[in-house]
């Protein structure tokens, strides 16, 4: 198969392919998002944002685990690392939204930059993930007790959402505007995703995560590809530790604990780690079922354990489902199709 | 695995086709989602004659702060009975709807924005930490709705991080250190502090230790413990402690580490050591979990279950109706701070967020103490009298799990700073109260 | 140069007995994060199962004491709540993490995560959120005169008890058929098994014991602590670090590992001006730089016990 990909020229894919391509489908479900959140789900915007923003930063967090076979317990660090840095611009500099970000951004890729040479060389798997655990818990206790900068256990607050464009006179303290600049947001980094994982570079991650060992006899240079997929796999989370900031209005060193990377792991695991579009199902429910069971007035007494109910659902997909929700769909989808073949 | 197997199946796309399709995509989605969103009803709905006054109750069920918000939580719950039994306010009656913040930012936050956009709040009451607190001022201010904070004590709230829509009920940190260590002095002049590294720490040693110079003594030295604290164990510092000259021990700690660290001083016999220990907060709460043999010294407290006051007794009874397993000061803070809002409420007549601020400054309102409490327009920090509290051991109480007696009550006027020494007026003058969005007020 | 040399008479001038007193309080915190590391150790070292859930037993060896302790008295009631925690070990790996083996070994690392936040909740239900008052017997409190310093007098039961446990364990290890089993299975499961040995309920067995140690270890610190559900969150990630540094699989690498962390973290306090705040980040940066130097750990040789 692969054989006559190469020596053919690939078809064109029509109208149809790219009405149907799922990046449209995708601009498409984000667009209805807000309607679907207020009128069928009777939810909030707010939280549409919430979910989209944790579904980026899962989605950019798989492509170290799910495509290149790499566990990391500390990217949370990199979400946190880019949302102080941002807000820490906002309040001290009073720099704009966009320059923030950029500042942000750029701390947390050169963050993941240097870890990424120094830490992939030398460690795989556990101790892979511990040493990555390590690394995000050094990070929130710089946060906890650098007071100076980072505001210690109180965090950073006050961050504004005026600065956002202020030449199109828009107020972005409304929910929906906001919204429809994140769903932007991360409908670009969607793409940028989609086609790094369609790449040749992404083939090769893939490759290196089914058999390590024969990508390395077939020549490919294992730790430089991982090292790249690290820092690749950081992007997304930076972008969203930004929009978080600004979502929140505050950072607190709490967001960069170890039990938040744990939370980013249990997402993509619940959303489908060998997908695609896996970890962005996976993030936005796990952070709609966050507020929705915690809120629901007829478990009263019992809404305060939600953290366990969203425990029990996660250890199921593990024994059970370890390819995630995503991932049954397309198994169950591809066994439909194997059958009506 | 899936995503090798979908680049065999699906035929490719040339760059000007993906090109082409990213533009309509992106045009498409943004017309989609710029109709939709002005279609989404946004419009404020018109209010029912009877429609409730629904209060936001904001404070932790869950996470490290779970048994301090839940007890506001109470509190807050038998205020708005009160209030309904006499017939509500505004001849509505009043409705609390929870949120669980968890002590955490990114879930304090989604979760106040839920109950502002999607349940229509009249206002947010509650919260227990302190840097939520702080978030969640700021997002009050930006939304356009009143936040009234029940328990969280860094002075900065009413401080230099002050906003107009934003109140305290409970006291500031400083007050609490000046109420105690005036009470302390008398012990001794070398004072040892433990304090933990975060702002609540710092803020209270800092008012103790200018009492302390005020009066001629000597800060001996003040060992910080992290916070949080992992290991739970004071060892090092109550060491350092007992082997320097000092002569009061003062304990900035609060929660799990203060009960730690009293477990720890009391077995290690530190407070036959000290002529005295002190801190600026402790409660049922902190001492319930390691029982009366390991309470000891002089606290600062906004209230005390024996309070000299019927309406304190009155409270009393009323939360352990209510289900409450013991009477503290966390629940006459939830009480509080829904008090403040409902009376704010029916002065403003109207639940319009910059008339209820105006309603709020200058606000006197029922606080169970000697006199009315009052909230002072310069800063939104209440006027509350503060006590100095000691421990007592079982045999001395006089109601079940009294834990403390009160030495003296201590009026604001005595620990709260002046207006014009304040940070918050200058801040506060800067701003103005923001439109809130899709909302009508009630009257 | 002048900062050595200023540094070194800085701590010339501080007693003797300071720093002995130091170390002795490094010496008996490290002991703890022994004795929880030490039961991480042996479930990592022969099954390669990191069981984050480890805090949760802990959490699990604390409550337990207290709900015993008034019917057995204490000491009975940390054996009994030690043996509780195991049996609970047992069945959570018979039913659960028995199917988790022929897996990538991230599903086991996150199903433990996810049991963990599970048995916290269950723990916060049965018991509540308020914290539990566990005193210590009267004979118990109070201070014992070590010559250089008062040092509380349970505290130091602890620290006799742990060595005695660290002790058996040894044992076990070196001087039993169940000790040869799990030695020669953390070299090479796979032989063993072909040798006509029961890996799986060995495998349990193991889990009990690493399980027993969890709880026990719990127990011991219950008195010493407010009991509430959050105990063992922050203590089980020390006991990771304790296990990366000295090495997955070691019995002297645990207890190397443990002590000098204890007195890494302890002389951070005594030794450097402000260094209470920095007391948490040590056993962190000090893991990160064991393995940049070390990738194995201190001791660790591909999992070889001893």
């Amino acid at each position: 198969m692969a054989d006559q990909a190469m020596s053919v020229r690939p078809k064109s894919a029509g109208v149809l392919g790219i009405v149907l391509h799922p990046m449209l489908l995708w601009a498409i479900v984000l667009a209805l998002l807000p309607w679907v959140m207020v009128h069928v789900l009777k939810s909030n915007i707010p939280l549409a944002t919430n979910m989209i923003i944790f579904a980026i930063i899962a989605l950019g967090f798989n492509f170290l685990y799910g495509h290149t076979g790499e566990l990391s317990f500390g990217h949370a660090g990199f979400v946190g690392l880019a949302g102080y840095a941002a807000a820490y611009m906002a309040l001290n500099h009073h720099w704009a939204f966009f320059p923030c970000m950029a500042v942000g951004v750029a701390l947390a890729m050169l963050l993941a930059f240097i870890a990424a040479r120094i830490v992939v060389p030398r460690s795989t798997g556990i101790y892979f993930s511990m040493v990555l655990l390590s690394i995000g818990q050094v990070l929130y206790f710089v946060g906890e007790r650098w007071n100076a900068v980072t505001g210690g256990d109180d965090g950073l607050q006050g961050v504004s959402r005026l600065t956002i464009l202020p030449s199109i006179h828009r107020d972005f303290n409304n929910s929906v505007n906001f919204y429809i600049l994140s769903a932007v947001i991360v409908w670009v980094l969607c793409l940028f995703m989609w086609r790094v994982v369609h790449s040749p570079f992404g083939a090769v991650c893939h490759a290196i995560r089914e058999n390590r060992q024969r990508a390395e006899f077939l020549g490919y240079n294992v730790v430089r590809y991982k090292i790249n997929a690290f820092v690749i796999s950081a992007l997304l989370p930076a972008f969203g530790g930004v929009l978080l900031a600004y979502y929140n209005g505050a950072v607190n060193p709490g967001d960069l604990r170890w039990t938040q990377s744990g939370d980013i792991v249990m997402m993509t695991l619940l959303g489908g780690a060998p997908t695609f579009w896996g970890p962005i199902l996976g993030g936005a429910l796990f952070k709609f079922l966050e507020q929705y069971l915690s809120v629901q007035q007829w478990m009263a007494s019992y809404a305060q354990y939600w953290e366990g109910y969203i425990g029990i659902v996660f250890v199921t997909f593990v024994l059970l489902a370890p390819q995630g929700i995503w991932g049954l769909a397309e198994s169950g989808w591809r066994a439909w199709r194997r059958r009506s073949a | 695995m899936s995503v090798p197997g979908k680049d065999e199946e699906r035929p490719s796309i040339s760059r000007k086709e993906f090109i082409a399709g990213v533009g309509l995509g992106a045009a498409a989605s943004a017309g989609l989602g710029a109709g939709l969103a002005t279609s989404l009803g946004y419009a404020p709905a018109a209010v029912a004659d009877n429609a409730p006054i629904v209060i936001g109750d904001v404070d932790e069920s869950s996470g490290v702060y779970a048994v301090s918000g839940s007890s506001q939580s109470l509190g807050k719950k038998v205020a708005i009975d009160d209030w309904n039994a006499r017939g509500g306010v505004l001849g509505r009656k009043i409705q609390m709807i929870h949120a669980d913040t968890a002590a955490k930012t990114d879930i304090a936050i989604p979760a106040a924005r839920k109950l502002v956009e999607q349940d229509k709040v009249d206002v947010l009451v509650g919260e227990v930490s302190s840097n939520v607190g702080l978030a969640l001022s700021s997002y009050a201010q930006s939304a356009g709705i009143v936040f009234v904070a029940s328990g969280t004590h860094d002075t900065t709230i009413t401080g230099s991080k002050a906003n107009l829509a934003c109140f305290r009920t409970t006291a500031a940190n400083a007050m609490l250190a000046n109420a105690v260590a005036n009470y302390v002095l008398p012990y001794g002049k070398k004072w040892f502090f433990i304090t933990p590294d975060y702002a609540y720490g710092h803020s209270a040693q800092q008012g103790f230790q200018n009492v302390l110079m005020a009066n001629g003594g000597t800060a001996v030295d003040n060992e910080l413990t992290p916070f949080p604290n992992a290991s739970g164990d004071f060892t090092p510092q109550l060491t350092k402690a007992k082997n320097s000259d000092a002569d009061v021990l003062i304990l900035s700690l609060y929660g799990a580490d203060l009960s730690n660290c009293l477990k720890q001083l009391v077995q290690a016999g530190l407070h036959k050591h000290f002529k005295q220990i002190a801190g600026p907060l402790n409660g049922v709460e902190v001492v319930i979990g390691i029982g009366a043999e390991n309470n000891v010294g002089i606290w600062g407290a906004p209230w005390a279950p024996d309070y000299p006051s019927d309406g304190s007794k009155e409270l009393g009874k009323k939360l352990l109706a209510a289900g409450g397993k013991y009477v503290d000061w966390r629940m006459y803070l939830g009480w509080l701070a829904a008090e403040a809002a409902i009376t704010g409420i029916l002065r403003a007549k109207s639940t319009d967020a910059s008339k209820l601020v105006r309603a709020m400054e200058g606000l006197t309102f029922n606080g169970l103490q000697r006199k009315f409490c009052h909230i002072r327009a310069c800063d939104h920090q209440n006027e509350l009298d503060v006590l100095v509290t000691q421990a007592i051991p079982k045999s001395q109480w006089k109601i079940p799990n009294q834990f403390f007696k009160i030495l003296k009550i201590v009026p604001a006027s005595e620990t709260l700073i002046s207006c014009d020494k304040s940070d918050a007026p200058a801040v506060l003058s800067r701003q103005s109260i923001v439109s809130r969005e899709s909302y009508t007020p009630k009257t | 140069m002048h900062v050595g040399w200023s540094l070194a008479l800085y701590y010339a001038t501080i007693a003797p007995a300071q720093i002995v007193e130091m170390l002795f309080n490094g010496l008996s915190l490290g002991m703890l994060y022994v004795l929880l590391a030490l039961g991480l150790n042996i479930i990592l070292g022969l099954m390669g199962v990191i069981n984050f859930a480890h805090g949760a037993l802990f959490t699990l060896g604390a409550y337990f004491t207290f709900a015993l302790s008034t019917h057995l008295g204490l000491f009975p009631a940390i054996v009994a709540a030690a043996f509780l925690t195991a049996l609970l070990g047992m069945a959570g790996e018979a039913a659960f993490i028995r199917r988790l083996y022929g897996r990538p070994p991230e599903h086991v690392l996150m199903f433990t995560f996810g049991a963990f936040l599970v048995i916290t909740q269950v723990i916060r239900r049965i018991w509540g959120d308020d914290p539990q008052p566990l005193s210590l017997p009267p004979a118990l409190s109070g201070t014992v005169n070590l010559g250089f310093t008062q040092y509380p007098s349970f505290r130091l039961l602890v620290v006799v008890i742990t060595i005695v446990v660290l002790a058996l364990v040894y044992l076990l290890l070196v001087r039993t058929n169940l000790g040869l089993t799990i030695r020669a299975g953390t070299r090479d499961s796979e032989m063993v098994n072909i040798l006509g040995i029961n890996m799986p309920a060995t495998f349990t067995l193991v889990f009990g014991i690493g399980s027993f140690l969890g709880g026990l270890a719990g127990g011991l610190e219950a008195p010493l602590h407010v009991i509430d559900p959050n105990l063992g969150a922050n203590f089980v990630i020390i006991a990771f670090m304790v296990v990366i540094v000295g090495g997955i699989g070691s019995f002297w690498g645990a207890i190397v590992g443990g002590l000098v962390i204890g007195v890494l973290q302890e002389a951070t306090v005594e030794l450097i001006p402000g260094g209470s705040s920095a007391v948490d980040i040590v056993p962190f940066a000090f893991m990160l730089l064991i393995l940049l130097v070390r990738p194995r750990g201190l001791f660790g040789t591909a999992g070889l016990f001893d």
